[in-house]
Parts: structure tokens; sequence; C-alpha cells
């Protein structure tokens, strides 16, 4: 018998539509699971069973009545304790926030239930999202589903933990510098940063008002493909949500690889990364041309401009978003990160204005490079999961912080705004799982999903289980 | 080049942001805002000045 914690979102929409499996007995699974799981991972912050238990009764009785709420009807979700949920402590990581409660649903969190998705509680993240490694020093670093002591990337640390570890199909992650993208590589999933503005912020504590991204993350890129049909629109209540055509992503996701170009960088990804990465990195790419693709080298110096340019913007954004109550309250946080948004107050202004004209000029050039190819690829982080206290790693001579490893390459797309994915491309040699990330054009989330979703169709890699028993 | 504060101007800076925290702190914070000034020193030498300021700061694009 199918073991319905192992399904994807869209088999258990499709079961529960069916009358296969009700939408208490899938909740019930889960929380069956999180109950007995959940004490060693750490995916949670606030867990929520009861109510999802009586959601999923209210899920049934609808059904039955011949009522659906919409294509997520009965399927439960994790959700980055970042997203306000209403009547429900949002923490947003921090000791400060501990007894927030706010009075409404982010609206990714509306959009969700409304599709009928049932939330399983709200989950570990990095203080204030401030950070890749999955950190937490108020409410601990979950353990990465696939090796203890090992980090599970951050900032979207429970939801990576928690959708790897099997306590819910998807949840919703945030992305600044790849904190959708790294835990999603680190612990084995699925996940995407879509384009900047095309999924509505409001209600999602900001890190960086130039570059925070809300999205999905998951076990398969058809569950990406049916969130984002979800979750994709304008909303008046984000400032920078956009206007786009209305795209079917599931309808669009079975059209292959053939005939598509795909770029690699020769630039600065390479300059520090782990072997293991490499070669697999190298055999996606040759499953992808076995699929018909075209792969090719690009040329992108401006990539060597990545870091001055996400320093100088995420670090001064932090500071503008929670600076004073980081004066205020800085005692009860993490003291590390504490620094970490200090050192924003230290940007002088006109280093910032630059590092905001060089990011535009950046997000050009990457468009550029992106007449000549439709997607472009590399890995999503640079080395598997580093151990949880490990600062620094090194690539064959190259020393490298544990956190410019795991920022260095997700970076690329929140700079040009662009989207991309992470899926599952392999395993380390201790059995760590390594990602493969493909970006593209602004608002061409539809063909990352459509190349990731054929990469994924021709692999098995996402369909492994960690060794959580 | 990572720029070099001394413990001095620097405890004036962070007054000046109104970080009030003791010396063991500051001790802590300098190091890191010097490797961050560091980082992004390179931002002076990028071409980037044909770029309106105003397109990029307003966040346009």
């Amino acid at each position: 018998m199918t073991d319905v914690t192992s399904l994807s979102a869209a088999d258990l929409a499709r079961r529960i539509a069916a009358k296969e499996l009700s939408a208490t007995e899938a909740v019930g699974a889960f929380v069956a699971r999180a109950d007995a799981l959940e004490p060693r991972v750490g995916a949670f912050i606030t867990r929520t069973s009861e109510d999802a238990m009586a959601d999923a009764r209210a899920a049934d009785a609808e059904l039955a009545a011949g009522r659906s709420r919409g294509p997520l009807h009965g399927v439960p979700f994790g959700i980055k304790d970042i997203y306000w949920s209403a009547g429900i402590v949002t923490t947003s990581g921090s000791a400060i926030d501990a007894e927030f409660v706010p009075d409404e649903d982010a609206t990714a969190v509306r959009l969700l239930r409304e599709a009928g998705a049932i939330s399983m509680g709200k989950v570990n993240t990095v203080e204030f999202a401030f950070g890749p490694t999955g950190q937490n020093a108020t409410y601990g670093m979950p353990r990465n589903p696939w090796g203890e002591g090992r980090m599970p990337g951050g900032s979207s640390s429970g939801t990576g933990a928690g959708v790897g570890s099997g306590f819910f199909p998807f949840g919703l992650g945030s992305d600044t510098g790849g904190s959708i993208r790294i835990p999603s590589s680190l612990c084995g999933i699925s996940g995407i940063k879509p384009t900047f503005g095309l999924v509505s912020r409001f209600g999602v504590t900001p890190l960086s008002h130039s570059l925070d991204t809300a999205g999905p993350m998951a076990r398969t890129v058809e569950d990406l493909a049916l969130l984002l049909n979800v979750l994709a629109g304008y909303d008046e209540r984000d400032p920078v949500s956009i206007t786009a055509p209305k795209v079917d992503y599931l309808a669009s996701l079975e059209g292959g690889v053939t005939g598509l170009r795909i770029g690699v960088p020769r630039q600065y990804v390479w300059d520090a990364i782990d072997t293991d990465v490499t070669l697999a990195f190298e055999a996606a790419m040759r499953t992808l041309e076995g699929l018909g693709a075209q792969v090719m080298e690009i040329s992108l110096p401006e990539l060597d401009w990545t870091t001055p340019i996400a320093a100088g913007i995420t670090t001064a954004e932090a500071a503008m978003a929670h600076g004073a109550r980081v004066l205020r309250d800085g005692d009860r946080m993490d003291q590390a990160i504490r620094r970490r948004f200090e050192s924003g107050f230290f940007v002088p202004a006109t280093a910032y204005a630059r590092a905001q004209q060089a990011r535009v000029a950046y997000a050009r050039a990457v468009a550029q490079a992106l007449t000549s190819v439709d997607l472009i690829a590399m890995p999503s982080v640079a080395t598997p999961a580093p151990l949880a206290d490990q600062d620094t790693l090194n690539f064959n001579g190259v020393e490298i912080t544990s956190r410019e490893a795991l920022l260095k390459l997700t970076r690329v797309f929140n700079l040009a705004r662009m989207p991309s994915a992470s899926v599952p491309c392999g395993f380390s040699p201790d059995g760590l799982p390594l990602g493969l990330m493909l970006g593209g054009a602004r608002l061409n989330d539809a063909l990352v999903l459509r190349a990731a979703h054929a990469y994924q169709a021709a692999t098995a890699w996402h369909e492994r289980q960690p060794p959580l028993g | 080049m990572t720029p070099e504060l001394t413990p001095d101007a620097f405890a004036s800076m962070a007054r000046a942001a109104g970080i009030t925290a003791g010396p063991e702190h500051l001790e802590k914070l300098r190091p890191e805002v010097e490797a961050m000034l560091g980082r992004i020193a390179p931002l002076d030498d990028l071409p980037v000045d044909h770029v309106p300021v105003e397109r990029a700061v307003g966040g346009m694009e």
C-alpha cells in the first residue's frame, strides 16, 4: 500500500478529488509522521494539528456535498514563519516576535487556503530570513533529513526539512539570495524562485525589499507548476507586484526540451566549487542533451560582480527594514544576525545607490545572454550540505565561507530578478542531495518549469526517500 | 582590500548610527563591518555610470 506521506501534492489532490483518499486520511497520515519524527527534525515552530484535522473533516464534508474549493482541496502544507497567518503566532524566527499574532493571512497563504490547502502549521526560518545555513538561536536548526548534523540550508529551513522529511508535501518559502533554492538543494526537494513581483509578498516579513521573492517548495516540478497557478497574480497590497499575462503553468509543463538552448556560464560559477557538485551537474547536462537540448558555454563576466552587489543591497535594505527594532531589541536576537543587521548601518548611501545601478547593469547583461540561449544552467549550490557548525569550506585549495558557498550561485537570479528553479540532480558519495538550477528570462517561469520537469521526468533523484525511518 | 577602522573611530560611527551596545559587542561588530565594507568596495570600480540612478534606486528595472 502506498505511503500517503510520500505522495506529491498533485497526486494527493487527484486522489482526494477522486475520493480514493479522504482529506482526513491524508492530513492524519502527515500529522502522524510529524508526531513520530518532529522531535528529531525540528521543522516546526508552531504546529496546528488539531486545526488541520478539523479543516480536513470540513474538506471531506464539502466534497461529499459535491463542493470542491479548488485544485488543492484537502492537501496539507507548511508555512514559513515569516508569512502572516490569521490568529496564529508568526515569529519570523525571532524571539522579538514570539507573541506577534496577525489578524489576517498573507496573500499567498490566503490564496492557498482558498484553493483548498490545509495548513499544518508554521515552520522554522532563519531569524528574519537573514542567512543561508538554517541556524536559528531561538528555535533551533532543523535537521537535514539526509544527514544528522548537516545544515538544512536556509533561510526557508523548516520548509526544506519539512517537505524533505514528509511532514507536508509542499510549503511556502521566500528567496532574497537563495532561501528557497538553497534548502531545496540541500534537502533533496524542488523549489522555484519565481520572477520578482509575480507572487505577492503582502503579509511576508521583509528583508530586502528590492530582492525579496515569495514562492513554493515541493517534491516535484509538477507540484511547483500547480502551486504557481494558484499563487501568481497581481496584488495591489504588494508595491512591487506586477501585472503579467495569465499563464497555465501546468498546461505548459509537457513541452520537453528538444531544441532548447541551455547556456552554462564559463565565469564565476567554477571558481570555488565541490568536485561532486561539478560531476553531478555535468551528468545533468548530458541528460538534458540526451533529451534533445543543446548545451553550450556562454560568457557572462558580470557574474563576478555578484557578491559586492548583493552585499551592498541586502545589508543596507535589511537595516532599513528592521534597524529600529534591532537597535531597541538587539539583545533578544541571535547576536550573529544582530551584527549582520547592524552592519547595514555602515553602508554609505552612495554605495547602496551604486549597488542598485550595478544590479540593473547586471540584470541587463543576463537578459542579453538570454537572447542567445533559452535558459541558463548551473549547480544550485556549490556544496553538498555542510556540517552544522562548519564555518569554512575548502575546494581544491580555495577557502570560502560556508555562507558564501551556499549563496554564491542562487544570488545570480535574485539580482537579475529572473525565475530559477532547483531540482535534485544526484547525491554526494556520503548520501547528501545535490541540486541543478535552471534560470530563464523574466516572466519565463513556465519555460523554467518545463525544462525542470523534463529533467525530472527522465531521472529519479526526486523520488528517493531520506533515511529517517 | 578591507578598510580598517580604529576602535575609537568605529565607536564614534556606531554611536552616530544609534548603536549603544557596550565595547564587547562593538569589538565583535567592527571586523564584520570591515569585512562588509571590503565586500562592497569593488562597487566603485564597476562600469555602471550609464545606468540612471533614479531608475535603479526607484526599483523600476
